[in-house]
C-alpha cells in the first residue's frame, strides 16, 4: 500500500481540509475555493513526496498535522485580512453569527459547570455523611449538566448546531433554579441564602427563561440560514488514481 | 503592532523569491509545496506550515511579486492529482530581491545568488 492510500494520510487530510474549510467559511466563495483547492493540492504533493522520500505514512501524517496546526494562527490572520476586505454586510452577519454563537457556547459552559459543581457537591456530601441519599434536585441539576455538555459537543458540528442549540434550551431554563434547590442539601451557605433571600426561586427561573429564549433564538437564526453557508464545501481527500482537477 | 515600511520585505518573502527564482529558473514556474520543500532544503529546516506560506504567497501576488495561474485541469487530470496553482517571480519580485541582496548582503548572501 503506497502512503498516499494508506489510512494514516487520509486521516490528516481530511483533519486539515476540515480546518481550511473551518476558516474560510463564510469568505467569498471564489477566495475560498480558492485556498482549499490550494492546500488539497499541497497534501497530495506532500504525500508523493513522502512516497518518493520513503517516509512512512505515520510520519507524513505527523508532518502535515504539524505544518496545519504551526500555520494556525497565519490561517486566521489570513481570514481576518480578507473579512477586512469583504462586503461590511458580509462582515457584520459574520460577527453577529459569531457573537450569537460565543453567548450560546457560554451558557452551555456555565451549565456544565454548574452540574460539575453540584456533582463535586453530592461526592462530598457522602463521602463525609453529610448526606446519606442522593437528593433529587441534585440529581437533576447533574443529568442538565449532562445534557448541556452533550449539545455543547453537538454545537461543534454546523449541522446539527441549530438542535444542539434547541437542546440547550432545556437545561438553561431549568439549571439555575435545579442547582439552588440542590445546593438547599447538600451546603450549609447554600441555606441560609435560600432563607433570607425569599425571591431567588422566581429569580432563578427568569434568568433561566431569559438564557433559554437565547438559546431558542439562536437555534431559529441557524435553521434559518441557508444549508449550504453552513455545510460549505465538503472536504474529501481523493485517492490515488482519482483526480481532482 | 508597528506597520511594515512599504518596500521592506520579511527575511520570509526574501527567502521565497530566492528560492521561487531558482525553481523558476528551473521548471519556468513553482508550486507551493514544490517551494516550502525547496526552501526546507536549501536550509535544513522543518517544511514551512500551510497557513505561514499561503499566507505569504498571497500577499507577495498583491503586491505584485509574484503572479500566479492555476494549472491547465487537462494536464492536472493525465497527471492523475489536483491542479497546481503555478507562481512566477514577476519582474518587480526579481528587482526586489536584487535591491535586497545589495543592502542587506548578509542574510541573502549565505543563499545561492540566483539573479544574474
Amino acid at each position: 500500500m503506497s502512503v498516499e492510500s494508506s489510512g494514516h494520510f487520509h486521516r490528516a487530510a481530511r483533519d486539515v481540509l476540515r480546518w481550511t474549510m473551518t476558516y474560510t467559511r463564510g469568505l467569498d466563495a471564489g477566495i475560498a475555493a480558492r485556498r482549499q483547492d490550494e492546500i488539497a493540492s499541497d497534501l497530495h504533493e506532500h504525500a508523493v513526496w513522502a512516497g518518493d522520500a520513503g517516509v512512512s505514512p505515520r510520519r507524513l501524517a505527523w508532518s502535515i498535522r504539524l505544518r496545519a496546526v504551526r500555520g494556525a494562527p497565519a490561517d486566521l490572520i489570513w481570514r481576518s485580512n480578507v473579512l477586512r476586505q469583504a462586503d461590511p454586510g458580509v462582515r457584520l452577519v459574520l460577527r453577529a453569527d459569531a457573537a450569537l454563537l460565543a453567548v450560546v457556547a457560554m451558557i452551555g459552559v456555565l451549565d456544565v459547570a454548574l452540574g460539575a459543581f453540584v456533582l463535586f457537591r453530592l461526592v462530598r456530601a457522602l463521602v463525609i455523611g453529610d448526606v446519606h441519599s442522593i437528593p433529587g434536585p441534585a440529581l437533576g441539576s447533574i443529568i442538565l449538566g449532562l445534557i448541556a455538555l452533550l449539545a455543547l459537543v453537538a454545537m461543534v458540528g454546523e449541522r446539527q448546531r441549530a438542535w444542539a442549540a434547541f437542546t440547550l434550551a432545556v437545561p438553561a431554563g431549568l439549571i439555575l433554579a435545579e442547582t439552588g434547590r440542590a445546593l438547599y442539601f447538600l451546603s450549609a451557605s447554600a441555606v441560609v441564602l435560600v432563607n433570607r433571600i425569599p425571591w431567588w426561586e422566581p429569580a432563578t427561573y427568569a434568568v433561566g427563561a431569559a438564557l433559554a429564549l437565547a438559546c431558542v433564538a439562536a437555534a431559529i437564526h441557524w435553521l434559518r440560514l441557508p444549508t449550504k453557508n453552513r455545510a460549505g464545501r465538503p472536504a474529501t481527500v481523493h485517492r490515488e488514481g482519482d483526480p481532482r482537477a | 503592532m508597528p506597520r511594515r515600511r512599504s518596500g521592506v520585505l520579511l527575511p520570509l518573502e526574501l527567502a521565497i523569491l530566492d528560492a521561487g527564482s531558482t525553481l523558476q529558473a528551473a521548471d519556468g514556474s513553482f508550486f507551493g509545496f514544490g517551494l516550502a520543500r525547496a526552501m526546507a532544503d536549501q536550509d535544513g529546516s522543518a517544511l514551512l506550515a500551510h497557513g505561514t506560506l499561503y499566507k505569504a504567497l498571497g500577499r507577495m501576488s498583491e503586491a505584485g511579486l509574484l503572479e500566479s495561474e492555476w494549472e491547465a485541469a487537462a494536464s492536472a487530470e493525465a497527471a492523475g492529482r489536483p491542479r497546481r496553482r503555478l507562481y512566477r517571480v514577476t519582474g518587480a519580485g526579481e528587482a526586489a530581491l536584487r535591491a535586497s541582496v545589495r543592502a542587506a548582503p548578509s542574510p541573502i548572501a549565505t543563499t545561492r545568488p540566483v539573479i544574474a
